[in-house]
């Protein structure tokens, strides 16, 4: 019996020591502390050449190769895709090629090239520049998710011989989707 | 004839009787003395307990709308995403100094500004309303009077706490709070897709909001 009651009054000696150090605050009244999380997350925005098919070329220039025969040249189509999570207002599109024809680039908005011939566009046409002009801002919007069709054409000069012309595109901030306050 | 051995026990006999004297007369004394010793004793006490019981802390964080039970997703620089929560003092104690720290996990570049002031990471500001805050509209209902308890500050200078209430909370005081988390304007420009180096862009962290405040001020009553 003697032993017994040792035993019980030592598991509720240390029950009670653990409690007081698991837990000091319940000792007291002192201070009280209440806790709540939440994940924020930041978007993106961007765009990138891509083939008609393909996926975009990420961090490296859009390349198109050109063969000028006597017969010419045909167009070639690709497409620009957003590849943030911003809808995008305009990008800014830098054409270069070393040497050969001018390379012209028209977006076709609200619908994609047909390929065929020189090509026909049921939407709506912006130019995005071309290869002797340097920089070009164009205001084509591209919702996230979404791409605009391109036509990449080589005018002037046709001197035979192969080419290769790349097509950079860069999106500033303020080319996506505006700040808002959201409250809720 | 005398008998030796009979006197010699007659001696024994008679050698101990003082001691038995002594010892009788001292217990006589010592009782007669007590008698004399004693004194009277009265007590008093309170027929029913009095009853002392101790106070009650407690803050409780409830969400007015959406609060911190829904994640903030996909921002842009420049955007402010203003969330709304109740902090309840239910115990049965007045309490002080209420105040607030975050714990923030995940991107560095959410967390850490390393400019001054802060251009770059996530802030946090705190207002107070009131009546209680509308979370749909943001707005702090019957005209109450808002309140910045906290102006805008970085997720690191706030990992240690900082006071939003100095002062005095009444028990079942509720403190209607609006958390205002914004990602300060800035520019980048990604080029060909792929953002730059050091960006804001498609970044995370996990904000743990915790809330602090101690009991009243003890207090001396005479009553």
């Amino acid at each position: 019996m003697t032993r017994v009651r040792m035993g019980t009054s030592a598991i509720v000696t240390i029950a009670t020591l653990v409690l007081l150090v698991a837990s000091p605050a319940w000792g007291n009244a002192k201070g009280k502390a209440t806790s709540g999380s939440e994940s924020v997350g930041s978007g993106s925005w961007g765009a990138a050449g891509s083939t008609t098919g393909g996926s975009p070329t990420i961090g490296t220039p859009f390349t198109l190769s050109w063969t000028v025969t006597i017969l010419g040249v045909n167009p070639q189509y690709f497409k620009v895709v957003n590849t943030g999570t911003f809808n995008l207002s305009a990008e800014t599109y830098t054409t270069t090629i070393s040497g050969g024809p001018k390379i012209v680039l028209t977006a076709c908005v609200g619908a994609d090239w047909t390929q065929v011939l020189s090509g026909t566009c049921s939407g709506t046409q912006v130019s995005l520049g071309d290869s002797s002009s340097g920089a070009t801002t164009a205001s084509v919007s591209i919702p996230s998710g979404s791409y605009v069709s391109v036509r990449a054409n080589a005018t002037g000069v046709l001197s035979i011989g192969s080419y290769t012309t790349q097509v950079s595109v860069a999106v500033v901030r303020n080319q996506a989707r505006a700040a808002h306050t959201t409250t809720s | 004839m005398a008998n030796p051995a009979r006197h010699a026990g007659a001696t024994r006999r008679t050698a101990w009787r003082p001691l038995a004297v002594a010892v009788t007369g001292g217990a006589l004394l010592m009782t007669a003395g007590f008698g004399v010793w004693a004194s009277l004793n009265a007590t008093a006490f309170n027929a029913s307990p009095q009853s002392v019981s101790s106070g009650t802390l407690s803050l409780t964080l409830a969400d007015n709308g959406a609060g911190f039970s829904s994640n903030i997703t996909n921002m842009a620089p420049g955007d402010v995403v203003d969330r709304y929560v109740n902090l309840t003092n239910g115990g049965t104690l007045a309490a002080k100094a209420l105040t607030m720290s975050i714990a923030a996990t995940g991107s560095s570049a959410l967390i850490t500004d390393g400019t001054s002031p802060a251009t770059k990471a996530l802030t946090v500001a705190v207002n107070s309303c009131s009546t209680s805050w509308t979370a749909a509209t943001g707005v702090c209902a019957s005209s109450g009077t808002v309140t910045s308890l906290l102006s805008a500050t970085t997720l690191s200078g706030l990992s240690s706490a900082q006071s939003l209430i100095a002062g005095s909370i009444a028990v079942n005081e509720v403190e209607h709070l609006q958390i205002v988390v914004t990602l300060p304007d800035q520019t980048e420009t990604t080029t060909n897709g792929s953002a730059p180096g050091t960006t804001i862009q498609g970044q995370s962290a996990d904000l743990t909001y915790t809330f602090n405040e101690s009991q009243r001020n003890a207090t001396t009553t005479d009553s």
